[in-house]
């Protein structure tokens, strides 16, 4: 990494840190979204019924269906670039990207009918040097809430640019 | 590995739950093909579906995405609690590249096990070991079992 591409890359995160700089709206989540997604996940074994049998799920503590924890409201998207999720690449360019690692911190769980918002935001970041020398560790922060502004996960994503 | 549902009494510190899972190339490209998110970064140097790509990166094979990687574990702990458990916290480090069609060892142990709030809280060290004795995620989750 160079010299201009540190001092770009410190630039727009400095910009752009603390600030929410996406947001995105999800379709509402159907039954049928999460009965495919679970038979996708457990295929070619059967899945757990909470997911795909609206009886079973009655008698749960949630009373109904949910999405497993791993489902993507935003999954299928017609083009690209409307699931710009994630590390925004952008932001940061000409710097070679890695995952780093994930944090999530769950709350309500996903039903049928939910309505998904997404927003990011760069949490924090910190330049070191390393065997792959300076690098940049960027934290970004996703957050997804429902219709009724409950929070759904948080998701601190630390991405390892050099 | 789909269970019945656990209870809190049900386990016992340093219990082990284990899954297996082979990371093939049709199953990464079908976690691309869902998750268009990773679309920029794909197109950026190809590190998901190509050997070429991921030479880029000084990689001999095509790897996961972090975020299939954690789905992977996330359905391990899934099949733990389901139905009536729940998970709160999943936290995991990517410590190395998982390849394509690497074997993978999936387990998440119990090192923790505490009633907080009249709700049963189980702590868990999970991981994905590879079949050369790598483990390229390491973690914590935090799951809530119910306690009758």
């Amino acid at each position: 990494m160079n010299k201009d591409d540190i001092d770009k890359a410190i630039n727009a995160l400095d910009k752009a840190k603390g600030e929410w700089y996406r947001e995105r709206t999800s379709f509402p989540v159907d039954f049928s979204d999460i009965r495919r997604w679970a038979i996708g996940v457990y295929w070619p074994e059967s899945p757990p019924k909470i997911f795909v049998n609206q009886d079973y799920a009655k008698k749960t503590r949630w009373g109904k269906i949910i999405a497993p924890r791993e489902f993507n409201p935003f999954a299928w998207p017609v083009t690209a670039n409307e699931s710009n999720g994630g590390l925004d690449i952008g932001l940061i360019p000409h710097l070679r990207s890695m995952a780093g690692g994930t944090n999530d911190i769950y709350g309500t769980q996903i039903y049928i009918g939910n309505v998904i918002t997404e927003r990011s935001r760069v949490s924090e970041y910190k330049l070191t040097n390393t065997r792959l020398g300076q690098t940049l560790f960027v934290i970004n922060e996703s957050e997804w809430v429902n219709q009724d502004k409950e929070l759904v996960r948080t998701r601190f994503s630390t991405g390892v640019r050099y | 590995m789909v269970n019945k549902q656990l209870l809190f009494s049900d386990i016992e510190l340093g219990q082990e739950f284990s899954d297996t899972y082979i990371a093939s190339a049709e199953k990464v490209q079908q976690f691309l093909d869902a998750n268009r998110t990773l679309e920029r970064t794909e197109i950026e140097d190809g590190r998901f579906t190509s050997k070429e790509g991921a030479s880029t990166l000084g990689l001999e094979k095509p790897i996961l995405p972090g975020v299939m990687s954690m789905s992977i574990i996330s359905k391990l702990i899934t099949d733990i609690i389901a139905p009536n458990g729940k998970l709160h916290k999943l936290d995991a480090s990517f410590r190395r590249p998982v390849f394509h069609n690497d074997s993978l060892s999936l387990s998440a142990l119990v090192v923790d096990t505490v009633i907080e709030e009249d709700k049963g809280i189980i702590k868990l060290d999970v991981a994905l070991e590879n079949d050369r004795g790598e483990k390229p995620l390491q973690g914590t989750a935090v799951v809530e079992l119910p306690i009758k």
